[in-house]
């Protein structure tokens, strides 16, 4: 972590150990779930235990959250730029897919369509760093 | 001063103050402000439009 302040330091560290945690927990979850739901997908439990990787989820989401609100306002303005940016490509692409539907194109997943969103983010992040010549996310 | 020692003392990222420097960013008032009484000059004499 060259070049970084003492505060960006500290604030990446609180970060880390929030996320990895909770991460590692979101995948256990979500290969747990999956293995329990085989064959008992009709029990009343299937709903909330489906529904269980999203705690750790909100953990992940929380922390990035309170990164950024940590950080100083060019950094804010990234994470928020980017948002909006993944917000549209979104909503045109889901709109785009949508008018394909109708023209015979399978019914798109959800799951996936949801899980995309993740890596957008931070793809568009990437190229607004780069944008404002800045070395690293 | 380095850009890192700058950033320390306005509480902002060396990154920003890299951007800054190279005219990609314009910082908003409070830190221009602040940079302005860090070197003891007016923001006038920093920034230019």
């Amino acid at each position: 972590m060259a070049g970084l302040t003492n505060k960006e330091k500290q604030s990446s560290k609180k970060y880390m150990r929030e996320t990895i945690p909770a991460i590692v927990i979101y995948l256990l979850m979500v290969a747990g779930s999956q293995y329990l739901l085989k064959g008992n997908e009709a029990t009343m439990w299937a709903y909330p235990l489906a529904l269980s990787p999203l705690i750790p989820a909100y953990f992940i989401a929380r922390s990035l959250v309170n990164f950024v609100k940590r950080s100083d306002e060019l950094i804010q303005k990234l994470h928020g730029d980017s948002a909006i940016i993944t917000l549209l490509i979104v909503i045109f692409s889901g709109f785009a897919y949508g008018f394909l539907t109708k023209v015979g194109l399978p019914q798109p997943d959800i799951f996936w369509a949801a899980t995309l969103i993740c890596p957008l983010y931070f793809i568009i992040l990437a190229l607004l760093h780069r944008k404002y010549g800045m070395g690293q996310c | 001063m380095s850009q890192a020692e700058l950033a320390e003392q306005l509480g902002v990222s060396r990154q920003t103050i890299n951007t800054i420097e190279n005219g990609k960013y314009d910082p908003s008032l409070p830190l221009a402000f602040g940079m302005a009484a860090l070197f003891g000059k007016r923001i006038e004499e920093i920034f230019f439009p």
